[in-house]
C-alpha cells in the first residue's frame, strides 16, 4: 500500500525534516526536549535510507 | 581517557574478544550481551542485528541500520554506558541514572528494530518501510513496548546491582507523535480480542514493517464475525479497507513531530480515537452488509417464496 508521493520528492521532503529538527535540537535549551527532538530525526534518518535507491 | 576506553570498548565487541558472561559487568560485555536480552525478552525468533556497532555520526543518537549495523552516539549512549560500569554500585544522583536508563533504553528501541519472525529481511522490511503508515507504526511500536519492558530488561542485564536506583527513575517516552496513537490501537485490539493489556504490542513488536499492518489487519478481522460472514471472494477487498482506513490514520501523524510533545500526544491520541470510532461504525456497516448464512436464507426470495405459499 504505497503513498502516492513520488520516491524523490519524499526522500527530499524527508531529508528536510531532519534539517529542520536537528536544528531545532541545537536551539532547544531543554535537554529532554532536545533528546526528542533528535530521536525523532533519527526516526526519519532511518526513513530516509529506506528511500535512497 | 573515557574516549580511548570507549573506541576500546568497540574495538573489543566488534572483534568477537569479549566472552559473555552470566551478566555484563563492563561496556564491552554490555555491547556483546544487549541483543540477545532483548530477544530473550521479546520472544521473536531472530535479529538482524549482524554484530557490529559503530559510533553514529550526523547528529544520530541511535540508529538500526538497514545493513543490520547499529549506530549508536558516544555522548548520549556510549559514554554514559561507560560511566555506568566505571562508577558500579556507587550512588549516584537521579539526572545521571536518568541518562543511563535513557541510554539503555536507546540500546533496546534500536534492537527492537532489528526483530522479526524466522526468515523475515531487512530487505524486505525496508521495502515495507516507506509504505502507508508503516514507519509512524513501527517507531510508534518499538518506543511503546521499548518503554514499557525497560525495567525488565535492566533486570535481565543486572543493570540495578551496577546502578542502584535506577529502576525507580522516572522517564517519559520520546515519538509523542506515534506512541500514544500505537498504544490507542494496541489497546483497542487487546480489548476486541479480550487479551490482556500489551498483548497486541508484544505481537507486533516480533514483527518487523513487513509485518506489523497485515498482523494488525488480521487480528481485527479475526476480533468480528465478519470471517464467517464474508464470501472468501470478497474477503481482500474488505481486509483491504480496514486497513487503508487505520494506515491513512497513523500516516497523518507524521505531521506532528514539530509540535511540543504535550500537543503532539494529544493529537496523536485524539487523532487514532477519531479513526477508531469511524471504524467501528465501518465494521457495524460491514456486519449489516454481509448478514450470516442462516440470516440471508431466512431473508432469501425462495425463502419468501416458501413463506406465503
Amino acid at each position: 500500500m504505497e503513498t502516492t508521493e513520488p520516491y524523490g520528492d519524499r526522500l527530499a521532503r524527508t531529508e528536510w525534516l531532519i534539517a529542520e529538527l536537528r536544528q531545532r535540537a541545537d536551539s532547544c535549551e531543554d535537554p529532554h526536549e532536545r533528546t526528542n527532538l533528535h530521536r525523532s530525526a533519527d526516526a526519519l534518518v532511518r526513513l530516509a535510507t529506506s528511500l535512497r535507491p | 581517557m573515557t574516549v580511548d576506553q570507549i573506541q576500546s570498548a568497540l574495538q573489543h565487541h566488534n572483534a568477537g574478544r569479549v566472552i559473555p558472561a552470566a551478566a555484563p559487568h563492563t561496556l564491552p560485555e554490555l555491547l556483546t550481551q544487549h541483543a540477545r536480552a532483548a530477544l530473550s525478552l521479546s520472544g521473536a525468533d531472530q535479529s538482524a542485528w549482524n554484530g557490529q556497532i559503530v559510533e553514529a555520526g550526523d547528529g544520530i543518537l541511535g540508529l538500526a541500520h538497514w545493513d543490520g549495523t547499529l549506530h549508536l552516539d558516544r555522548e548520549f549512549i556510549l559514554a554514559p554506558l561507560h560511566d555506568l560500569y566505571a562508577r558500579a554500585g556507587e550512588s549516584r544522583p537521579t539526572t545521571t541514572l536518568a541518562r543511563y536508563r535513557d541510554a539503555l533504553l536507546t540500546l533496546l528501541h534500536e534492537q527492537s528494530h532489528f526483530l522479526g519472525p524466522h526468515g523475515a529481511t531487512q530487505e524486505a522490511a525496508r521495502q515495507a518501510f516507506h509504505t502507508l503508515g508503516a514507519q509512524a507504526l513501527e517507531e510508534g511500536v518499538a518506543e511503546a513496548w521499548s518503554h514499557t519492558h525497560l525495567d525488565a530488561y535492566l533486570h535481565h542485564l543486572a543493570i540495578p546491582h551496577h546502578a542502584p536506583g535506577i529502576e525507580h527513575v522516572a522517564t517519559r517516552p520520546s515519538y509523542q507523535s506515534y506512541v500514544p496513537a500505537t498504544l490507542a490501537l494496541t489497546n483497542y485490539l487487546d480489548h476486541r480480542r479480550s487479551q490482556p493489556p500489551g498483548n497486541t504490542l508484544h505481537l507486533l513488536n516480533r514483527q518487523t514493517t513487513e509485518g506489523q499492518w497485515p498482523l494488525v489487519v488480521d487480528l481485527l478481522y479475526r476480533s468480528t464475525t465478519l470471517p464467517r460472514r464474508v464470501p472468501p471472494l470478497q474477503e481482500p477487498e474488505v481486509r483491504h479497507h480496514l486497513e487503508s482506513h487505520l494506515r491513512t490514520a497513523f500516516q497523518s501523524l507524521e505531521v506532528l513531530q514539530f509540535l511540543p510533545q504535550d500537543l503532539a500526544a494529544h493529537r496523536s491520541r485524539s487523532t487514532l480515537h477519531a479513526a477508531l470510532t469511524t471504524l467501528d461504525q465501518d465494521l457495524a456497516r460491514l456486519t449489516n452488509a454481509f448478514p450470516r448464512a442462516q440470516e440471508r436464507a431466512r431473508h432469501s426470495p425462495d425463502d419468501e417464496l416458501e413463506l406465503t405459499r
